[in-house]
């Protein structure tokens, strides 16, 4: 068991904070809610109605989607840019997929290597690519989410006021949407701006995510182990 | 490392380093479904209930 634990904290860490921030978010976000009914005069809503109701589903999928497409950009575009001195980057020049002895595929693969890597065809390629498949699944099903939640939220706002609902369709052009998905979108695209020029002069023992304190401004990760 | 004094405890604790690395390693198996589980079932439930009128 202990071993598992040391073996695995980063990921049993993020899930713990994970879970507790989304009960945190949920019970600050009832209140919030039933605060806004109580100012004007109407019933307050249970706490399993409002963890199911569109309005919460829609805060929690625009901030899902953010961070996926964060992570989804950042994945592809290391494949092909790089910055000097970023220990999240690739030495200048040396971006591209990489030759097959480097991937370590096809006649390349070891004893050890995952199954898929040493196939060839479209399972290889699958496998090669399968961690932004992956992230980009996620991104797209959770605008999707936010769209829907989204729609379903204002119509209940419109309803509240007597006006007409919207499409699906009108709802994405609508200012509602792109509100929630752009400031969204701008903070994370500062977070990773922010990640990849700081750490190019400053450090942080022992972290992974930082160059060794002692390696030189202009090192990369790859100069710098 | 085993203990050559002592063969028979160095082979137990062999054995009990070889177990401990399997949990290990079914358990971040465990852990990388867990992970695809939850986020996968709560984008379906974040795309159903507001379709079904919730």
């Amino acid at each position: 068991m202990r071993r598992f634990l040391r073996d695995n904290g980063l990921s049993l860490c993020f899930l713990v904070i994970f879970l507790l921030s989304l009960v945190g978010q949920s019970i600050a976000g009832w209140f919030d809610e039933n605060e806004q009914l109580s100012e004007h005069a109407q019933a307050a809503v249970s706490y399993p109605d409002y963890v199911t109701s569109s309005s919460f589903l829609v805060d929690v999928a625009e901030n899902w989607q953010s961070e996926f497409l964060q992570f989804f950009l950042f994945i592809l575009a290391t494949v092909w840019l790089t910055q000097r001195g970023s220990p999240e980057s690739k030495k200048p020049g040396r971006g591209g997929t990489g030759t097959e002895q480097e991937q370590k595929v096809g006649p390349h693969a070891r004893y050890d290597s995952p199954r898929w890597s040493a196939l060839g065809g479209v399972r290889q390629w699958t496998y090669a690519n399968s961690l932004l498949i992956v992230m980009g699944a996620i991104f797209a099903l959770s605008w999707l989410a936010q769209s829907v939640g989204g729609m379903a939220a204002l119509n209940e706002q419109n309803a509240e006021h007597g006006q007409a609902a919207v499409t699906w369709l009108e709802y994405l052009g609508s200012p509602d949407f792109w509100n929630r998905t752009l400031q969204n979108w701008q903070s994370e695209f500062l977070a990773v701006g922010a990640m990849v020029t700081l750490s190019i002069y400053l450090r942080q023992q022992g972290s992974s995510q930082s160059k060794p304190v002692g390696s030189a401004h202009a090192a990369t990760a790859e100069e710098s182990s | 490392m085993t203990d050559k004094s002592h063969p028979r405890l160095g082979a137990r604790a062999v054995r009990a380093e070889r177990i401990a690395i399997r949990v290990s390693d079914r358990g971040r198996l465990v852990l990388f479904w867990i992970w695809l589980v939850l986020i996968f079932g709560g984008l379906a439930v974040m795309i159903v209930l507001p379709l079904a009128g919730r």
